[in-house]
Parts: C-alpha cells; sequence; structure tokens
C-alpha cells in the first residue's frame, strides 16, 4: 500500500466560529512583517520620537527644569502630528501592498473559497495596518501619558486632562481608519504593489498640491479641506481642542469621511472572487 | 431517481426531480454577464462519488462551479450543496467544500506548509491542527521536504498538487476541481488522476471534476454532466450514456457522403462526419448494418468500410453537444 493511503484522513476536529475568522488573515499578516528585520529596523527608527518626548517628560520634572517643557495636550497632539509621516510610510509598505500582491498571485479566490466573506477579508487586511500603526500612535501616546501620571506630584494633571487618553485613542482611530483603507482601496485598484503604493502617495500629496494652490490662486481659505495632510489637522482639533483656531472642522472631517466612504466603495467593488468581464 | 441509473436514461433531457441522495441539486439556474448567457436554464444533479462536468471552452462549468461556492449570484433558479441552498447559506456551503481553483493561484512568499496551513486555518481549524493537517494533505499529494520551499520556485506539476492539497486540507465532503490536469506531463496527469480516483473511491470524499478533457473524466468519474453553451445537454451514468448511443460503426464511402447522410437520417439514424472523414453512424431501435448498406444503396455509394465500434465518452458527448446547439 502506498504510504501516502495511509495519510489521508477526513478531518474529524472542530472549527472555531466563523466570527473571528478575520483575525487569522491579520495574525498572519502581523506575525510576516514581524519576523522581517527591515520592519523591526523601521518600528525601532519609529519609537524614537516616543523615547525623545519620553526623555522630555521626565527632564520637565527634574527640579532643575522646571517650566523647560509644559506637558498638556498639545504635547500629545503634537506627539501624534509627528507620528503623521511614520504612518504614511506604513500605509506605503505594507499598507498598498496588501491586496496588490492577492491580486497578482490570484489568492483571492484562495480566501474567498472557504467560510470567508469579503467583509472578513477586509477587514483582516486592514487589522494589519492598524495593529502596527496602534504600535505608532495610542500605545506610545498612552504610554507617555501614564508616564506624566507617574512622575507628577500631585492630581492636578489627571484631573486637567482626564479626557486625554480618549482623545488619544479616538484621534487615532480615526487616523488610522482614514489612511488604512485608502492603502487598501489604492491597493486594491491594481496588480502591482509599487503603482499602488505611488498612487497612495499621489493621492496624498497631490490632495495637498492642490488645495494649497487653489487657496494661494482664490485666496479662500476653505481650499484647506481638498488636502489630506489638512483634512487630518483639523480632525486633531475635534479631540484636542483649539476649535476656534481651526474653523474648517466639520467641512474637513466631512470631506474624509467621504473619502473613507470612497475606499471602502472601491474596496466593495475590487475584492471580488471572479473578475466579470461583459 | 439518479438520473445516471439504468439504461434508459435520456441524456437530452433534463432530469426529473431531484432526490436526496445528490450531493448537489441545480434547479433552473441561468447567470448572465451582461447580455450573455453562460447558464441558461440549467438543471441537474449531481450523484455521490466522483461526476464529471464537461463541455467545451465557454460552455459553462466554471460558471457553475463559481455560483455553487457562491461567488456568482444566480439571474433566476437555485442551487443547493449537501442540502444547503448556496444563496441563503454560503459559508456553511463553503465550510463543506474543497475549490481547487483552474487558474495559477498561491500566497505570496509562503511555502507549502504555511500556505496550506493558513488556508485551513482560514477554514476555522485550530493553528496546530491547521498545521498538522497542511502535513498530512502534502503528504498526501506526494510532497517531500520541497513543502518547505517557497510556492512561488514550484513547476506547474508541483503548485497543482499544492491546489489540491489547499482544497483537502479541511476535510471537505466535496471537492471541486477545476481542469486539474492542466499544464501537467503525462506522468504528473496520471499522478493527479489517481489521486482523484483515491480520494472518489476510497476516501469518501465526492469530487465534482470539471474538464474538458474527457479521457480524464473517464478515467476517473462514474457519472457526467454536460454543457454546452449554458444549457446542459446531458447527464447520467458514463456507462448509461454509451448504452444510449445504441449500436456504433464507423464507415467509409466511396462517393458523395451528403445523400448518404441524408439518407440516414431518412431512416432516423444518426450519421456524423468525423475529422479524419470517416462517418460515424448511430444504429438504436434494433436495427441493423444492413439498414447502413440499404442507405448506401439508395444514395448511389458503395460502403468500403465498415466496422463495429465500442462508444466512447467522446462520442456521446460530441452527440450531446451536437443535440444541444
Amino acid at each position: 500500500m502506498p504510504i501516502y493511503d495511509q495519510t489521508y484522513r477526513p478531518y474529524r476536529g472542530s472549527f472555531e466560529p466563523h466570527t473571528m475568522r478575520w483575525w487569522t488573515i491579520a495574525k498572519a499578516g502581523l506575525k510576516h512583517y514581524m519576523s522581517r528585520k527591515l520592519f523591526l529596523l523601521f518600528l525601532f527608527i519609529a519609537t524614537i520620537p516616543a523615547i525623545v518626548r519620553g526623555v522630555l517628560i521626565w527632564l520637565s520634572h527634574q527640579a532643575a527644569m522646571t517650566g523647560f517643557q509644559i506637558i498638556d495636550a498639545s504635547f500629545y497632539r503634537g506627539y501624534l502630528t509627528w507620528q503623521g509621516p511614520f504612518l504614511l510610510l506604513i500605509c506605503i509598505w505594507p499598507g498598498a501592498i496588501l491586496i496588490a500582491r492577492d491580486l497578482k498571485s490570484n489568492a483571492i479566490q484562495l480566501y474567498l473559497c472557504r467560510p470567508l466573506t469579503r467583509r472578513d477579508y477586509v477587514i483582516g487586511k486592514f487589522a494589519i495596518i492598524a495593529g502596527i500603526g496602534t504600535l505608532l500612535l495610542p500605545v506610545p501616546g498612552l504610554l507617555l501619558f501614564l508616564m506624566e501620571i507617574g512622575l507628577s506630584d500631585n492630581m492636578d494633571f489627571v484631573v486637567n486632562n482626564y479626557w486625554l487618553p480618549l482623545s488619544i485613542l479616538g484621534y487615532s482611530a480615526v487616523v488610522i481608519a482614514g489612511a488604512g483603507l485608502l492603502a487598501l482601496a489604492a491597493s486594491s485598484m491594481t496588480k502591482s504593489g509599487r503603482y499602488a503604493g505611488l498612487l497612495f502617495f499621489a493621492i496624498v500629496f497631490v490632495s495637498q498640491m492642490i488645495g494649497t494652490v487653489l487657496r494661494l490662486i482664490t485666496g479662500n481659505q476653505a481650499f484647506i479641506v481638498l488636502s489630506l495632510p489638512e483634512m487630518v489637522n483639523q480632525t486633531g482639533s475635534l479631540f484636542f481642542g483649539g476649535f476656534g483656531e481651526q474653523v474648517y472642522v466639520i467641512p474637513s472631517l466631512t470631506m474624509y469621511a467621504a473619502l473613507i466612504a470612497l475606499s471602502l466603495w472601491v474596496l466593495k467593488r475590487r475584492v471580488k472572487a471572479v473578475e466579470i468581464v461583459t | 431517481m439518479n438520473p445516471g441509473a439504468g439504461s434508459s436514461v435520456d441524456r437530452t433531457m433534463p432530469p426529473g426531480p431531484v432526490a436526496s441522495e445528490h450531493v448537489i441539486e441545480v434547479e433552473d439556474l441561468t447567470i448572465l454577464y451582461g447580455g450573455n448567457r453562460a447558464l441558461d436554464a440549467a438543471t441537474c444533479a449531481f450523484p455521490k462519488g466522483a461526476v464529471g462536468l464537461l463541455g467545451p471552452n465557454g460552455a459553462g462549468k466554471s460558471s457553475l462551479l463559481k455560483t455553487l461556492l457562491g461567488f456568482l449570484t444566480p439571474d433566476s433558479g437555485k442551487a443547493s450543496v449537501l442540502g444547503m441552498d448556496v444563496a441563503q447559506r454560503p459559508l456553511d456551503v463553503r465550510q463543506q467544500i474543497g475549490y481547487m481553483p483552474e487558474i495559477d493561484c498561491h500566497i505570496p512568499g509562503m511555502n507549502a506548509v504555511a500556505l496550506v496551513a493558513y488556508l485551513g486555518e482560514l477554514c476555522g481549524m485550530p493553528e496546530a491542527e491547521a498545521i498538522q493537517r497542511a502535513h498530512e494533505a502534502l503528504y498526501y499529494v506526494q510532497f517531500g521536504d520541497e513543502r518547505y520551499r517557497n510556492v512561488e520556485t514550484y513547476s506547474t506539476g508541483m503548485k497543482q498538487r499544492v491546489k489540491l492539497a489547499q482544497a483537502l486540507v479541511h476535510g471537505p465532503r466535496i471537492l471541486f476541481l477545476d481542469e486539474p490536469t492542466n499544464g501537467l506531463d503525462p506522468k504528473g496527469r496520471m499522478e493527479m488522476l489517481s489521486l482523484i480516483r483515491d480520494l472518489s473511491r476510497r476516501k469518501e470524499v465526492n469530487v465534482i471534476l470539471s474538464s474538458h478533457l474527457l479521457r480524464d473524466v473517464e478515467e476517473t468519474c462514474t457519472n457526467v454532466v454536460m454543457l454546452s453553451h449554458g444549457k446542459v445537454v446531458g447527464q447520467g451514468s458514463i456507462e448509461a450514456l454509451k448504452g444510449v448511443s445504441g449500436e456504433l460503426f464507423e464507415v467509409r464511402l466511396k462517393g458523395t457522403r451528403e445523400p448518404f447522410l441524408k439518407a440516414m437520417a431518412e431512416r432516423g439514424c444518426e450519421a456524423v462526419t468525423t475529422e479524419d472523414g470517416l462517418i460515424d453512424v448511430a444504429l438504436r431501435d434494433g436495427k441493423g448494418s444492413e439498414t447502413i448498406f440499404d442507405a448506401a444503396r439508395s444514395s448511389g455509394v458503395q460502403v468500403r468500410h465498415l466496422v463495429r465500434k465500442q462508444p466512447t465518452l467522446e462520442d456521446v458527448f460530441a452527440r450531446a453537444v451536437g443535440e444541444g446547439r
């Protein structure tokens, strides 16, 4: 009897419930990137701003350095804004290749012929970007918040800034959701990860360029809402205050929501098990 | 009733009401791609065991499989797999199906073990069991140490076997194999067919083999469903369908063929010119070879060659497709 006759047998084990099937995709993606030295080096570099901010917090509590650095909401907002370019890089690599390479290798059929929905697939891919983004934005932000509490002699900071953790989480969630979904939408538009990355990069910078040029030509400040980085900046005011200065918060939020909706629409159109050509 | 049972099956008639011994039942299924009808009110039933899904390119085979997998939404009609409506319970259906796609597909950056285990996990298998099953499935499709190599470096034959392993990893009750011998050399083809036979006959896996290669189907399947231009033009057991062909003769004539073909048609017999210039004649209803001579005499041609032929699936298929047009 051939050896293989002894090996194949029906599967008698259990199947896990469908609800967390997306996590399998996310887990595999995160494991893959966390095992790459280049990626770990990138994460280390992306941690440096948090370390610097940590040192600033520590210095601000030294008697000799009183008044050196004021730790308030703007300090944390500044940190999250500083991390924006790192999130941008994550959206380009690995974000923009996540779906493109599945399209190139016809892998989407392999996913969707299993008890897995298109939504599970997209959530799983998005969770990879969100997982890495969480390590870059809210996790260090919250650690810095805890560090400030730990070094404070009294409860003044907590009393005055009790809302900060929620703001850090909320702002990070909004930024990661928008950037991540846009990166996935760009990724689903082409089979080339490079082109997808370029497309994402172009959307971000072309939008900024158009917003700036139109603002300069017309003198109308409202055109800043066309700029993606400015949309994010304005959205930050919603979470960290400064509403008065940033007068285009609601239009920016509307544009941002429209961008997310457009990304979801593109993903719905593009992530399919079969391409129907009529 | 099993449409393949017995010799009285009319391969050109749609089957009657389907019964529970069928693993797949399709009723009046229509799939439109724009204005094109990929499936045109297709009605068929797939019994247990290995069933060949036959048809020329563009006949609707892949569309039918993709509808059963829930990839395509029917424009009308319905389909069920193991009693489950594919439109209502697509996830439950896919849990029971292993699908080997026709196209080259893999997940980049993974070796065969990681790929198969990952796809097993996506079916809901716990990680440890998925890895164990991945090794078993790969061993079954005759992979050795090369299972640890990146899938992208594999030959076509190896990629086909990985596709079979990933379809098997979660222990499906039904396997959809879409052109599984595509691109394989003769040895690879024999090995693949041997695995398919083993799965359907000894491992109790129901196999739906979609192919345009009739020999592959004849070597592995007991039943067939034949499609042409989106329509079901025949179904039943291969043996029964061959029986329906009646007595088959190969004829060579001296003289013009057309009057002879017409004379055969007038006598209620099928006569088809083959690619090599011969004429295949099917005699039914107890008619004997004298009918051929009678037709030749009346049409003024001479019979130079007359050999009784064993009907093949190719004959059955050619006739079914011809009638379906």
